[in-house]
């Protein structure tokens, strides 16, 4: 840790400046990172501190930028220890800043979230709470992006509470959103609805950035979705992915995915190829759309089979997603009912085996499908798999014969119990 | 209800039920598998911490390890020296205070003797503590302390007694926290002694306000109204209320086991569903207010399991039966034969053919033959009544 004088260290900070601008990196991190390990010598102190400042900010971004994830790890740590030279305003903005980036970069080097908890700790021994608050916020998003649903929601709960109380709406928005979120991966409709409520109420009190807008409505989509309501959905989608794309966020494919979704779950599949080939869509073109093309190609010939297959062609595609999943199974299974009644509807009584031939399914699939109808009465029937037939039953209307005559029956008597003890009565 | 805020609404876990937890899971069985030496130094802490004299010397008693002499002498001693002072406490409000301060100082005392495991005593002290309060919310509270009294030594007559009494003063006028609290309370008896009917309404009733952690944290609250829910209710309530149920549903992504349970059953995935029955059999064992029902449960939803595949079935290969739930032809023919014969599945079993014939019970025949039978009756009655009029 060799002591750096002032004016050399602002010769240094401006090479390494002159070093990034001719790509040499690796010299440039070097220089840099001997700044910042450099210890503060009394005389021109201010200057220096000035200097290192510079120097943790450029370190950070080119790090950032070139994806060193451990180094900008260590040099979140090595800050964090060398505070004490600078103001405690600095201080929080640095780690903010260092923390922002390294989050951004995406990098899963394992260690966010140990990092994160690192800096939220330090902040509280600092008694930063505003820092200490957009940490926890990042932690949240942090955990639902790794769907460790519970923690983020242990987490969200006391941090809206201070949020709330404090009155910062702009981060309040960002927390609530990512609480519907997580309650919506945990099934728990009821709560994501209303976490996504406060949400817009909140965000109607403050001017609301187009990403976190568009945010908002890509949610609201979603939980419309999850309640069937596919043309809400479309609509807020929509919204959602001319707000990305005015910013040019990626999350705008994700939106036209969910749209051309929408399409295909309303039943009107042939949509889909006139949205995709909309002036906004034809920029997005690629896998994922193609996906979706392909699928609602498959729904529109009404052959499960032929939907079955293209899930499983590009099944990882499918899975990668869990709403996409979810509803591609939802409707499967309803494709699959509507398939196997149509065929059934002209007989009384039909072997299994050749349903399963018409249907082009395996016939234990069949089989079983068919048994779930009946239980769950979609289907009026029974199997005989000792003959391996499908006997089909005539609707016939609940005869209310003898449930009246039993009520009448059971009337009387309460008739005769009044005159008995009427009777009695009698001298 | 979120998490964090149903802590704070419980009441104090006094007497702390999961003592009574702890002493019976150091009775169960070794094949049960839990870790008896943790537990016991649990219970241990747990007594030295609340003066807990005579629990402990049962405890020794049930358990069979041996009683430290000193450790029993020195919690006496302190229970004595506590009393004294509580004692003090009533006498001196008697004399100087008011009606409210006597009843605190009495209730002080009912209460550390609750705490201290000295039933009689706690029993007594509560009814004297009960005369002297007024106001309908302290009066529950009270009753609520007895009630778990009696849960903890599973006194099912102290038990009665107070659910009743309870429930009159929510008649007279109880607040809606006290009712839903006391509708847990009478939905964790009534599974206790196998009423789970009853149970799985009282649970379900209020599952939105859960607020007892005295009695049970809210995972455990979830996981026997799923139990009772699965084996009283039929499939369309099982949909609505678990399947549908969004509370429930978020308890179920951390909780695998009975979420393949809940599933497994109701998606007709029966080679899976007698899997879980065996991690079923394990809860129950370990769990006090279940263990003694397990044998019951466990062949309620075999019945269930059965009923439910031979429902969409007028005749169904052995093989294909013993294929589905993942288990030997023999063991299908055992179970199946156990279960005709018993009059809980209505169906014959064809071994030449190798096949299972289910009988519908046709309802309009049973339909016809009530009519006829209720008609019968009531002719009979008329007759009756005739002959009394014309005399």
């Amino acid at each position: 840790m060799a002591s750096v004088a002032a004016s050399s260290a602002a010769a240094l900070l401006q090479r390494s400046e002159a070093l990034l601008d001719e790509k040499k990196i690796n010299e440039a991190v070097d220089i840099l990172n001997r700044l910042v390990d450099a210890e503060v010598e009394e005389e021109g102190r201010e200057e220096a501190v000035k200097i290192k400042e510079q120097a943790i900010l450029l370190l950070g971004k080119v790090l950032a930028k070139h994806s060193f994830a451990e180094e900008l790890g260590e040099l979140v740590v090595k800050t964090r220890n060398m505070i004490g030279n600078f103001s405690k305003a600095k201080a929080a903005k640095l780690i903010r800043d260092l923390v922002d980036r390294f989050l951004d970069m995406k990098s899963s080097t394992g260690r966010e979230v140990e990092l994160c908890q690192q800096c939220i700790d330090w902040a509280k021994t600092e008694n930063r709470v505003f820092l200490r608050q957009a940490l926890e916020a990042r932690l949240v998003a942090l955990y639902v992006d790794r769907d460790a649903d519970k923690q983020a929601l242990t987490i969200a709960g006391p941090l809206l509470k201070e949020l709330k109380k404090i009155d910062d709406k702009a981060l309040l928005v960002e927390v609530q959103l990512m609480e519907s979120k997580a309650y919506q991966k945990l099934d728990n409709i009821t709560r994501s609805r209303a976490a996504l409520t406060s949400a817009k109420t909140t965000a109607n009190g403050i001017y609301c950035p187009p990403r976190l807008q568009s945010a908002l409505d890509l949610q609201s989509g979603v939980l419309h979705a999850e309640e069937k309501d596919f043309k809400t959905a479309y609509s807020y989608f929509y919204e959602a992915f001319e707000g990305y794309d005015s910013v040019d966020s990626p999350m705008a494919i994700t939106a036209l995915k969910y749209m051309l979704l929408c399409k295909i779950m309303l039943g009107i599949p042939e949509d889909v190829q006139s949205v995709v080939s909309g002036k906004m869509a034809l920029k997005y073109s690629g896998i994922e759309l193609e996906v979706m093309q392909n699928i609602a190609k498959a729904c529109r010939s009404k052959s499960i089979s032929e939907l079955e297959r293209v899930v499983e062609e590009h099944r990882q595609h499918v899975s990668a997603d869990p709403i996409v999943k979810s509803h591609l199974e939802a409707l499967n299974s309803a494709l699959l009912e509507k398939n196997l009644l149509q065929i059934i509807e002209p007989y009384s009584k039909v072997e299994v085996q050749h349903v399963a031939r018409e249907i082009k399914l395996p016939q234990d699939e069949v089989e079983r499908k068919l048994s779930r109808l009946i239980l769950d009465k979609s289907l009026n029937g029974i199997l005989d798999q000792g003959q391996g037939v499908l006997i089909v039953y005539e609707n016939s209307g609940s005869d209310q014969t003898y449930s009246t005559g039993l009520e009448v029956i059971s009337r009387m008597g309460k008739v005769v119990d009044s005159l008995y003890s009427q009777t009695k009565q009698l001298p | 209800m979120p998490m964090e805020s149903v802590d704070e609404e419980g009441l104090p876990k006094n007497p702390d039920l999961q003592l009574v937890q702890w002493r019976f899971l150091l009775s169960a069985d070794d094949s049960v598998g839990v870790n008896k030496n943790a537990i016991w130094d649990q219970l241990l802490e747990a007594i030295k911490e609340n003066d807990m004299a005579p629990f402990y010397e049962s405890v020794c008693a049930e358990t069979g390890w041996t009683v430290d002499p000193d450790l029993l002498a020195q919690l006496k001693s302190a229970n004595e020296k506590k009393l004294v002072s509580l004692e003090e406490a009533i006498e001196d409000s008697e004399k100087n205070f008011g009606e409210t301060e006597q009843k605190e100082a009495l209730q002080a005392k009912a209460e550390y003797l609750c705490r201290a495991g000295h039933k009689e005593a706690a029993e007594s002290a509560f009814r004297a503590t009960f005369e002297k309060t007024v106001g309908l919310g302290y009066r529950m509270d009270l009753v609520f302390y007895l009630i778990r009294l009696g849960l903890f030594y599973m006194d099912h007559d102290l038990i009665t007694r107070n659910i009743q009494k309870a429930k009159l003063l929510v008649e007279e006028g109880g607040d809606w926290d006290r009712r839903n609290r006391l509708k847990t309370y009478e939905g964790l008896y009534a599974m206790s002694i196998r009423d789970f009917g009853r149970a799985a309404t009282c649970f379900f009733d209020t599952m939105a306000t859960f607020t007892s952690t005295e009695l049970m944290d809210y995972q455990t609250f979830v996981k026997y109204a799923c139990f009772c829910c699965l084996v009283a209710l039929d499939r369309s309530d099982v949909k609505s209320k678990i399947i549908e149920g969004a509370d429930i549903l978020e308890v179920l992504h951390g909780y695998p086991e009975l979420r393949e349970f809940v599933l497994s059953l109701y998606n007709c995935q029966y080679d899976k569903f007698f899997r879980t029955l065996i991690w079923l059999e394990q809860e129950f064992l370990k769990d006090r207010y279940l263990a003694a029902h397990t044998r019951y449960y466990i062949r309620q939803m075999r019945v269930k399991a059965y009923t439910q595949l031979l429902e969409s079935y007028r005749s169904l290969s052995l093989s294909h039966m013993a294929a589905t739930f993942g288990v030997s032809v023999q063991f299908i023919d055992r179970e199946l034969s156990q279960f005709i014969s018993a009059g809980r599945l209505h169906c014959k079993i064809d071994k030449v053919g190798g096949v299972v014939v289910t009988m519908r019970p046709d309802s309009k025949n049973f339909q016809y033959q009530s009519t006829i039978k209720q008609g019968d009756l009531l002719l009979n009655r008329v007759q009756k009544l005739s002959r009394v009029i014309h005399t």
